[in-house]
């Protein structure tokens, strides 16, 4: 009985297993491509998504290529430019000492 | 080892440590960190003797455009283009054996229908991929020499005003953009043309091998088997390897469900229904690997990346993120009374940094539950895949022309969790979206170190106290620091020095050198691979009944929803005000 019991156990988790794994295959290859064809500004971002050739699961900046090409164009962009507020400026220093200014306040009187 | 003595004194139970030195080769936090060093160190070592070649490549940039691109500042000249692609050329990790360890360290590639295309492609199927592609790059190519030409005119004509008229600079400045996307669509319609064979199989079978004997060999000096280990190695890593291949597949990738989150569902799958095989536990080993990619993650945080976005933008990330951290760490605590101040302070990481990165880093440095790192992940995964399509939609449809790239990409930088969503949402929008989106998320990266060491610390001297109910001295608090933290910041300050004195030396030697060679090139090669065995780790020993009884009352969601609401207003009220009020010159540059 107990050898049965078993067996039907083992049998009903790997159905388990194989009902998940339909689950996926119904995701990727039916329901998510008719979403995608159906909801126009999904179907735009999944083209963006393709021509560019963006990695929209990365988790990190320099997981992401866009990221590099941001940050190099708006450097370039206000060297370029030669303006007096941009850089270590006193303003830029008011908001770095504000994270760590807020951070405290954190500390002291909510935390 | 550390020696622990546990004391109960009136129900309270207290463990005090006392710091010994073989802590350093006998504990996972210790090994984090060495095996974290040694690759950044190979990293330096392959790439630092390259600085004179990678030199000279921006040197021949600088002497060929940039005299031209100086000769006004008034619009961003083609030349001032051609001096930024010239610069970005010099990249560090294209020398032969950055190329190696690229193609060693290749995840699965990108398939459709059929999995066998993750790890091989024979020449015939490449080459009648390459000639598919060809057409396309062709019309792209077209459509690139066309624009051109109409930006050369275009700015020809604001030259010949010797840029003074701001109706023909506006029309040059039209062009190039016209013409810039362009290039941008023909560049990668020509990596597209010119797709090659591969097989993967080897790769992934030497880089398996590789990892079994980095994690493997620090386990013999930790009293474990290193045979166990190995076998069981062989199952973390072939589910790891399942990951990716779940995440490139071509509708996953669109809706960006990454390899975090395949890691975490198909160890979990396997755990709940078949069970994780008993083998299999001596190599899942969340923390270790967790605790190591969090020490190649240090070295990516670099200071001198906080000025690129200006001052507008530091506000925007810097002063609203921990504001709305604290405001709804709060809430969770006061109104609605979250069990585990653990896993409201990894959902506030995620939630108001930058998503899984943040989780992780958090969860290490209170020492979360597992289950509450993937709680934490999986409500900011599901959050992020709505708000990826929402805010674009959102932002087109009800924000003025005028602001919809700079404005709406702030607002979509700093509150989409991850980057990679972050990018499609704001290449949707446009080319300046996209650069404004990241970079304010990439500003919002660099707080990940912030936000560890000041949780790390929050937890060692207050609600371990509270919970031990003893007060610690000094000795104490570093016996309970996680030493991966140190680790993490080391590589932090390390990365940063080497990076701004590159810079100082070259403008632009930094990013060539650091960004895209010792981390592109190195550290980031093996992080991803380190996180998602960690995640896979995660997924086999987490089950469901544990997650439910965490997600009672469905607290961790209202305490995400308030958050991201919260972050929602701020971000777009702070975008507002120092984009547009406080610094609108600035943002003209952009």
């Amino acid at each position: 009985m107990q050898k049965k019991n078993n067996v039907l156990s083992k049998i009903q988790a790997w159905g388990k297993l194989f009902t998940v794994i339909l689950l996926i295959w119904l995701f990727g290859w039916v329901v998510g491509p008719y979403i995608e064809n159906h909801i126009p500004v999904y179907k735009q971002i999944a083209h963006v998504v393709e021509e560019q050739n963006i990695d929209s699961a990365a988790y990190m900046y320099a997981d992401d290529v866009g990221s590099y090409d941001g940050e190099y164009y708006l450097t370039d962009s206000f060297k370029h430019a030669k303006r007096d507020d941009y850089g270590i400026t006193k303003s830029f220093f008011a908001g770095i000492v504000s994270c760590f200014f807020i951070l405290w306040i954190g500390w002291r009187y909510v935390l | 080892m550390a020696e622990v003595q546990t004391e109960v004194h009136d129900d309270i139970v207290s463990d005090q440590g006392k710091w010994e030195w073989s802590e350093m080769w006998k504990t996972e936090d210790w090994w984090a960190i060495w095996i974290g060093f040694f690759i950044l160190i190979a990293g330096m070592l392959v790439y630092f003797p390259h600085s004179g070649d990678m030199k000279d490549i921006i040197d021949q940039a600088q002497a060929k455009y940039g005299e031209a691109a100086q000769r006004t500042n008034a619009i961003k000249t083609i030349a001032w283009y051609k001096l930024s692609d010239g610069k970005k050329k010099a990249e560090a990790r294209k020398v032969s054996a950055g190329k190696w360890l690229t193609s060693f360290t290749h995840k699965t590639h990108s398939w459709s229908n059929n999995p066998l295309d993750a790890f091989f492609m024979s020449k015939e199927k490449a080459a009648a991929k390459a000639k598919a592609a060809q057409v396309k790059y062709e019309e792209k190519k077209a459509a690139e020499v066309a624009a051109f030409a109409q930006a050369q005119a275009a700015e020809s004509l604001a030259e010949g005003a010797g840029f003074q008229d701001q109706a023909l600079n506006a029309a040059a400045t039209h062009a190039i953009n016209t013409w810039r996307d362009a290039k941008l669509l023909a560049g990668k319609a020509k990596k597209k043309a010119q797709a090659k064979p591969y097989n993967q199989v080897f790769n992934l079978i030497g880089l398996g091998i590789f990892f079994c004997f980095l994690f493997g060999i620090p386990m013999i000096f930790m009293g474990q088997s290193f045979k166990k280990f190995a076998v069981a190695f062989l199952f973390v890593y072939g589910m790891t390897v399942l990951s990716w291949l779940f995440s490139y597949q071509v509708t996953m990738k669109h809706y960006g469900i990454g390899y975090a989150a395949w890691a975490i569902f198909l160890g979990m799958m396997v755990s709940n229904t078949v069970g994780t095989p008993k083998w299999a536990f001596p190599a899942i080993q969340t923390e270790y690997y967790i605790k190591t990619g969090l020490v190649l993650l240090g070295a990516k945080i670099l200071f001198e990346k906080i000025i690129t976005i200006g001052t507008a933008g530091i506000f925007v990330a810097w002063v609203v993120t921990p504001t709305v951290w604290l405001i709804t760490y709060w809430f969770g605590q006061k109104i609605i009374a979250m069990p585990s101040k653990r896993l409201n302070a990894v959902i506030c990481s995620d939630m108001s940094v930058c998503g899984v990165s943040a989780a992780i880093a958090a969860a290490s440095a209170c020492r979360a539950k597992k289950e509450e790192l993937t709680l934490a992940v999986g409500l900011s995964l599901v959050f992020t895949a709505i708000m990826m399509i929402v805010m674009p939609a959102v932002i087109k449809t009800t924000f003025p022309v005028d602001k919809q790239m700079i404005l709406g990409g702030a607002w979509m930088g700093g509150t989409i969790d991850a980057s990679g969503a972050v990018a499609a949402a704001g290449a949707f929008l446009g080319e300046k979206a996209l650069y404004v989106a990241a970079t304010i998320k990439m500003i919002q990266n660099v707080l990940i170190g912030v936000i560890a060491f000041f949780l790390a610390l929050y937890f060692t001297t207050r609600v371990e106290v509270e919970e031990t109910g003893t007060k610690v001295g000094l000795a104490e608090i570093w016996f309970r620091f996680p030493k991966f933290v140190i680790g993490f910041i080391i590589a932090s300050l390390v990365f940063s020095v080497l990076y701004s004195g590159y810079n100082a030396e070259t403008d632009g030697l930094g990013r060539a050198m650091i960004d895209k060679g010792a981390i592109k090139g190195m550290s980031d090669l093996f992080r991803k691979w380190f996180f998602t065995m960690s995640f896979v780790s995660i997924g086999l020993a987490t089950n469901f009944r544990e997650l439910k009884h965490h997600f009672k009352g469905g607290k961790p969601l209202i305490l995400y929803v308030f958050g991201q609401s919260l972050n929602l207003c701020l971000t777009l009220l702070m975008a507002y005000i120092m984009f547009y009020l406080v610094f609108p010159e600035l943002t003209a540059t952009i």
